[in-house]
Order: structure tokens, then C-alpha cells, then sequence
């Protein structure tokens, strides 16, 4: 039977093929539109790691200036990063699965081959549970045990990028390779991985390529590094010699833990707030008891990651769909009215209301198919657009098996709907009525 | 008049009404995308106060045991000074307009007590810097040869000499007029000079509200990492390019050179998004004036075709092909009005919406009467082609068949 209506159906499009080819091109650009908005909105308000964003937890203390918030168009947040005194003393507290401090800094690598010129490295000093905690994977070796992490080694975990140009992509474990001025021993060599958003550091950009070497925090103990990344400091402290720089109230480092089960936090935060009264009374910290624990998401919509003008996007590109299937009711209407002696004569030949119904409901979700594939097409052409257009939006384009059907299930629903009136309206064909003029 | 219109009207009440919630959806939409597309618009086309389209930006990062800062950047200098093309260099701490820089709350007065601080971008540059930058003055003078110093990194300096922005001037004086030769303070208690005041130049964040706060001081950072800006004649800045990554690469090999690149290239990096969302707007705008007028034709051809009988009777009783072309032009005027006076509503509601949920700002009322103009203008153009057909019916179809 739907054989015999799809039969039907690819002869009605077929009769009438500029019509039905508006109506696809109608489906198709509302489609194409609200994909590429929707694509991007989806890979923006993801989450980024779905197993663990409920144990997952970034930690705020509010260690700024007794005046005035951290950020004034948030002044009942904290700041978003630690002072190197709190975060080292966060690192003694129990209760945590896993914990992780870090920042960013910059290398330069510098090939063996004196042919090749050096080149520039981001990197991410932290701690030996970030590769487990953030659930890292490793194409060879690992991260480094903790020990390293009371007692600093030089060495460093690779991105499969930097693996890739520097060794040819073989396995490096074990090798050394040459950092600014040191040689440092490859321990692992990550396999891809890119979290959207870059959660664990918001600060410069959300969806920027990961960093490309990852290295121990505990370096801190040969002396200075090229901090990159944000760095923010209140009051007049001269803190330019790196010792006072440690000491100061500079906020630059991003503290995450990992706990057994969400019920944890409760404790945590009770251990974290003990801390800060203690602190208060060694003359620390002088703002009011203001501190946060937050997991993934809630992180994620404290710092706002979904840009505004995009969500505004998705709801005039939806809006854009419905005048777009609007106008295709118009036509449908238009088409299915011109075929009533048709169906006239079908129905004094006995076929029901409801095959009709069925038949024509065949052929509008035909429509919708095809409408689906077009406006992937155009959905497509709109996301190389963007990549064009945008910047950093490379990791936000990407086009999956969920879109596909996404797009043809939105197609197909809306050509559906779109069609249910005019279909409903072609049943009501009185048979008599056309029988008598032909 | 319109009373047969109606009349005819009510018996394809679907079509009008669909074509009706079109128009009106549409109004909604591209009346406040207009608006935002023109708010960004102003927000790109702000005066950055910079020769942007004169300048190359180049990062410098020592990294070897043996790398010499302050003797690099002297030996630098004198090479990118030297080079033809080129009208003057500075070095800088960081590149404007990029995204990346510091800042620093400054005060008027020395007084530890006072919270009153103002927000600025700062930036490090040498006797050439204001020249190089583009920038006009307004007041005072450019930084001396012989003021400029250097920093160590990890040292404490005070800075004694300021070039600021006008903006920057007025937070911190509101009262007063001129600026050259007054005092402030960074937090602690060396004075610093105002020696220029500049019309008007943009420091890091776009994005950022105070980012017209601008103070430019005469020393030349501790390193390792420094960035050289080199004005230049714009039909050499391209073949410039590649010379200055090469001259900088091969001329010193304890420091490696990062990004070089015109300052116009790091700007429209930094304004993509605002540019993204208008490109995204217009084709939204576009597509849904053309699906519109799509639905006004494919109606109105619609109810000629259906009507082609009943119009060659009208002619044949004596209407002329005026009477038809107006009776169309009518019924579609009736039907856009109607879209429109709804969508007058929902523009508002929108806007109403997108105000309070999003920080955009609301819809200035100029808007709404130009939509409408549009929407009518637009309803008037699709609808001409089928009235004009419909005008041209011959009086003989009422008599083919009945």
C-alpha cells in the first residue's frame, strides 16, 4: 500500500514539478537556515563531558578587594580564578577524588634538526589528575605518576599535533625534546581531544584548539615561567619580582576537583569556607565569606558561554522556517485544490476518505524528504560560511549523524504540518460535485 | 469598494490569511534584524583612531640561554627602521585591537583612600610610537628620545610621562577642559605626567566598554616576549610582510617570530563575530523578502488563474482593464495592511522580548514606519506582474465555456 502511495505521490510531484519544487526549496531554506543557527548553538551549549560534569567541580574563593566585586557587571560572583597561595593550600585539602591546579604558558620548541626553525607552543602547567579527571585520552603512555607533582621533573605530555609534527607521529614515549632552554622527557602523547566548550579554562576564548603541551604545575619550583593567559590583581602591591608575584593577590590559576558523588560538595564547601575564615584571621581575604563550588554546566552558564547573538539566530531562523511553511501551505493548497476533480473521481470510485488522507499525507512527507536533503545541502553550504566568516568557530561546525537526522526529521515534521491542512481540506471533496461537469 | 473585494476574499480565506502571517512574521523579523544589523554595523565602523590599514604588527620571543632583550630590540629597531617601504617602527608591549593587552586602574590623585579609579588599556612604546600608531594629538606633544627607558623584567618602574586618550583624560578630570600637563596616579606615589593628549585611539577588547581608555607610557618592556609595530606605505605592506618575518628570523636565532601580520587583518579577526552576526542578519533579511514576495505572487496568480472566468465577465459587462488592475492592486493592499498592523505588533513584542531576555537594546521607533513602508512597497511590486496579467484578459473567456 505505501508503495502504491509513494507510486502516487512521485507522479503528483512529477505533474506539477515547478510547484512541488518550490515547495521543497521553501522546506529546504527554512530547514538549511534553522540547521546552521542550531548546529552551532548545539555545539555551544553542549555538554563537554557528559559522563562526569555532575562530579566535576571548578572552585572559587572570593579573594578580592574589600571595595569593589571581582567584575562589576557580576558583583555577587567571585573571581573566576585563585591567588597561588590558595590554590596551593586548596591542594592539601581531603575529600577529593582527583584535583587539579593550572594555567597557561608559553614555549618554544626547538627541533633537533638545526634545518628547522623553532616554534611557538602553547602549554598548560597542571597537575598529574587532570589527564584522568577530564577523562583525557592517550594514543601512547600517559600522564606522569604524582610524585612529580610534590617534586618537579621536566616533563611533558604531548597533543597528538605537536607528536605528529615534531616526531612524525611514532611513539615518543620516552624521548626527550627540547623546551626554551631545557630538555624535557615525553611521558605521553595524547590522542585527539578537544573539549567544546574548553571548559576548564574560559579565559581566553571557549572554543579554541586545546593547548598543545601539557606540562607539571609543580615547575613553578625551577623559578619564573612565560605566563600566557589572564592575570588579574587589586590594589597597589608592588608584586613585579616573581617572589611577590606568588605571594600577591594576583588571581591566575584554575583549580578543578573531582568528587565520589555530587552529595560531596556539602562538605567541600564547608572545608573551603573553614579555610577562608582562617585566612580572614591571618588578614587575608577581606571581603565577605563569598565562596563558590560549581560543576560543569553551572560553571558554564555562570561564564556565559552561548553567545547571545547566537541564540537570537536560532529563534529568527526558526521564525524564518515558519514563514517559509507558511508559504508552502499557500501552495499545497493551491496544488491539492487544482487536483480536486481527481480526487472527485477517485472518490466516486470508491477509494475512502481516509486513503485520501493517507495518500496525500505520503506525498507531503515526500516532500519533506526531499525538502530534508536539499536543506542539509544548504545547512552545509551555511556552515563552510560560517567557518569563512567567523573566527573560532572551527570546532563548532562540524557536521554529524544527529544533524543529519535532525535536519531531515525537522523537514519532514515541518512539510507534515504544513501539509495537514490542505490535506484535510482535499478530503472534504464532495465526489458529486465534480462528477457533474466533466 | 472594498466590500466585493472582501467578498471574494472570504472564499480563499486560508491563502490571505497565510500570505497575512507572513508578511506580518516577516515585518517582525526584519525590522529588529535591521536594527541589529545597523547597531553592529556602528560598532565596526568606530573610529579606531589608528593608521589600521598602514600597520604590521610582529611578535619577538627569546628563548635561548643566550638571548640579550634590550640588545635584540636596539638591533631590531635599526634593521626594521632601515628597511625601504618602511616610515617609522615602534616597540610594544602588545598589538591594539588584538584582543590581547593589559590594563591598569589609574587615579587622579595619590590618595590611598580614594576608590576612585579609571580603567585603561596601557602600552609601552618608544619615541616613534605615536607616529607609527597613526594617532592624532589633541594636546601636548609626543614622547622624547631621551624620556624613553627600559624596563627589567621582574623590576618595579614607575613611569613619569603619559600620552593619553581624550576619553581617558575626561573620566579622570570631568571637570576640566585640557589635559596637557596635569598629574595622576597608578597607586602609588610618583606622579605621572600628562605630556599628550590623544583625539581618540581603541586599546584591546572590542568588546570591552572602556576600551576608548587609553595611556601610552615611554619605556620598552623587560621581555623575553615584545611586539614591533612598523607603519608603512600601504602598496609595500603585503610584499612587507614575508620580508620582516624573514629579516627578524634570519638576523637573530636565540628568539623565535611569531604572527606577522597587518594591523587591518588582527582588527577584522577581532570583529568577526559582530561582522558574523550582520552577514548572518542580512541573509536572513534577504531570504525573507524574497520568500514573502514569493507568497504574494503565488497567491495572486493563484486567484487570477481561479478567477480568470469571473474577470473576462466583468470585462465583458463593461469593466475596464483599469477596474481589474486596481481591483487587484486593492485586495493585495487590504491583505499586506493586514499582515503589516499585525506585524507592527509583533515586531514590538519581539523586540520586547529580545530586550529583555538578551542585552540588546530597544528598537529605535524610526524603524517601524520604514518596515511598513517596505512591507507595502514590497506587496505592491509582487502583485503588480499577476494583476497585469489579469488586466489583459479578454472579455471573450466568459463566453468559451460554462
Amino acid at each position: 500500500m505505501l508503495a502504491y502511495h509513494l507510486r502516487l505521490a512521485q507522479q503528483s510531484l512529477r505533474k506539477s514539478p515547478v510547484l512541488s519544487a518550490l515547495v521543497v526549496g521553501l522546506i529546504a531554506l527554512g530547514v538549511g537556515m534553522s540547521m546552521v543557527t542550531l548546529t552551532i548553538y548545539a555545539a555551544m551549549a553542549g555538554d563537554p563531558i557528559p559522563a562526569k560534569s555532575d562530579v566535576l567541580f571548578n572552585v572559587q574563593i572570593d579573594s578580592w578587594s574589600p571595595d569593589s566585586p571581582a567584575n562589576d557587571s557580576k558583583p555577587e560572583g567571585a573571581p573566576e580564578q585563585l591567588t597561588y597561595i590558595d590554590a596551593m593550600a586548596l591542594r592539601d585539602f581531603s575529600g577529593t577524588k582527583r584535583r587539579a591546579a593550572m594555567f597557561k604558558a608559553v614555549f618554544t620548541v626547538v627541533p633537533d634538526d638545526p634545518e628547522l626553525k623553532p616554534f611557538y607552543a602553547g602549554g598548560r602547567m597542571t597537575d598529574g589528575d587532570f589527564f584522568e579527571m577530564f577523562e583525557v585520552p592517550f594514543q601512547y603512555g600517559g600522564g606522569w605518576p604524582q610524585r612529580v607533582d610534590a617534586q618537579a621533573e621536566r616533563v611533558v605530555v604531548l597533543t597528538q599535533r605537536i607528536n605528529e609534527k615534531y616526531f612524525g607521529g611514532e611513539n615518543s614515549v620516552g624521548k626527550t625534546i627540547q623546551l626554551g632552554t631545557e630538555r624535557y622527557t615525553i611521558v605521553g602523547v595524547m590522542d585527539e581531544w578537544q573539549p567544546i566548550p574548553t571548559f576548564y579554562d574560559l579565559n581566553n576564548g571557549y572554543f579554541d584548539d586545546t593547548q598543545d603541551l601539557f606540562l607539571p604545575f609543580s615547575m613553578l619550583q625551577f623559578g619564573q615561567l612565560n605566563r600566557a593567559g589572564n592575570t588579574n590583581c587589586w590594589g597597589s602591591e608592588d608584586n613585579t619580582a616573581w617572589e611577590d608575584f606568588l605571594q600577591s593577590n594576583c588571581v591566575w590559576i584554575q583549580y578543578w576537583i573531582e568528587l565520589e558523588s555530587p552529595d560531596e560538595v556539602a562538605p567541600y564547601k564547608s572545608q573551603l569556607d573553614a579555610y577562608v575564615m582562617e585566612q580572614k584571621e591571618l588578614g587575608r581575604l577581606p571581603r565577605d565569606l563569598n565562596n563558590y563550588v560549581m560543576n560543569v554546566n553551572e560553571w558554564l552558564a555562570f561564564n556565559e558561554v552561548v553567545s547571545e547573538d547566537n541564540s537570537v539566530l536560532v529563534g529568527l531562523s526558526f521564525l524564518f522556517l515558519a514563514v517559509c511553511l507558511f508559504n508552502a501551505v499557500g501552495i499545497l493548497l493551491a496544488r491539492f485544490q487544482g487536483k480536486a476533480s481527481v480526487i472527485g473521481v477517485r472518490r466516486a470510485l470508491g477509494a475512502s476518505k481516509g486513503a485520501i488522507f493517507r495518500q496525500h499525507l505520503v506525498e507531503v512527507s515526500l516532500i519533506g524528504v526531499l525538502g530534508g536533503l536539499v536543506g542539509l545541502g544548504l545547512c552545509l553550504l551555511g556552515l563552510f560560511g560560517v567557518r569563512k566568516l567567523m573566527h573560532g568557530y572551527e570546532h563548532l561546525v562540524h557536521l554529524d549523524l544527529g544533524l543529519v537526522l535532525t535536519a531531515v526529521g525537522i523537514a519532514v515534521v515541518s512539510a507534515v504540518l504544513a501539509g495537514l491542512y490542505p490535506t484535510w481540506r482535499v478530503c472534504q471533496v464532495t465526489p458529486a460535485s465534480y462528477l457533474k461537469t466533466q | 469598494m472594498f466590500g466585493p473585494i472582501l467578498r471574494a476574499m472570504s472564499r480563499n480565506k486560508t491563502g490571505a490569511v497565510l500570505v497575512a502571517l507572513q508578511i506580518a512574521i516577516a515585518l517582525a523579523v526584519i525590522v529588529n534584524a535591521v536594527f541589529i544589523v545597523q547597531q553592529r554595523v556602528a560598532f565596526m565602523q568606530r573610529d579606531d583612531g589608528l593608521a589600521t590599514d598602514n600597520i604590521i604588527a610582529a611578535g619577538s620571543f627569546g628563548f635561548a640561554a643566550d638571548y640579550d632583550h634590550h640588545a635584540t630590540v636596539v638591533a631590531d629597531l635599526d634593521m626594521l627602521r632601515s628597511l625601504p617601504g618602511v616610515r617609522s617602527v615602534t616597540v610594544s608591549d602588545s598589538v591594539p585591537l588584538s584582543g590581547s593587552g593589559s590594563a591598569n586602574g589609574f587615579e587622579p590623585s595619590p590618595d590611598e583612600d580614594s576608590n576612585f579609579d579609571v580603567v585603561a588599556n596601557y602600552y609601552g612604546i618608544d619615541e616613534e610610537g605615536i607616529e607609527t600608531l597613526g594617532v592624532t594629538l589633541k594636546e601636548g606633544r609626543v614622547f622624547r628620545a631621551e624620556e624613553i627607558y627600559s624596563v627589567t623584567a621582574g623590576e618595579q618602574h614607575s613611569p613619569t610621562k603619559a600620552i593619553v586618550t581624550e576619553r581617558f583624560a575626561k573620566k579622570l578630570f570631568p571637570d576640566e577642559t585640557t589635559f596637557a600637563g596635569r598629574y595622576f596616579y597608578d597607586g602609588n606615589d610618583t606622579p605621572i605626567e600628562i605630556v599628550g593628549v590623544m583625539d581618540t585611539m581603541l586599546g584591546a577588547w572590542l568588546g570591552w566598554e572602556e576600551v576608548g581608555n587609553v595611556v601610552l607610557f615611554p619605556f620598552i618592556s623587560g621581555g623575553p616576549m615584545t611586539r614591533y609595530m612598523l607603519n608603512v606605505e600601504s602598496d609595500q605592506l603585503d610584499a612587507l610582510i614575508p620580508l620582516v618575518e624573514d629579516k627578524l628570523a634570519f638576523s637573530n636565532t636565540s628568539r623565535l617570530v611569531n604572527t606577522v601580520r597587518s594591523l587591518r587583518e588582527i582588527s577584522d579577526k577581532s570583529y568577526s563575530g559582530a561582522r558574523g552576526m550582520a552577514v548572518a542578519l542580512m541573509v536572513v533579511i534577504a531570504l525573507l523578502i524574497t520568500v514573502t514576495a514569493l507568497g504574494i505572487v503565488g497567491l495572486a496568480a493563484f486567484n487570477v488563474r481561479q478567477r480568470t472566468k469571473q474577470i473576462g465577465t466583468r470585462r465583458a459587462v463593461g469593466a475596464k482593464r483599469s477596474d481589474i488592475l486596481r481591483y487587484f492592486l486593492t485586495e493585495n493592499w487590504l491583505m499586506t495592511t493586514t499582515g503589516v498592523i499585525l506585524g507592527v505588533v509583533l515586531s514590538l513584542l519581539l523586540n520586547y522580548y529580545l530586550a529583555t531576555e538578551y542585552s540588546l537594546e530597544r528598537l529605535d521607533p524610526v524603524y517601524l514606519p520604514l518596515g511598513v513602508l517596505t512591507m507595502w512597497a514590497l506587496g505592491l511590486l509582487a502583485v503588480l506582474g499577476p494583476a497585469r496579467r489579469a488586466s489583459v484578459i479578454s472579455p471573450a473567456v466568459a463566453t468559451r465555456t460554462v
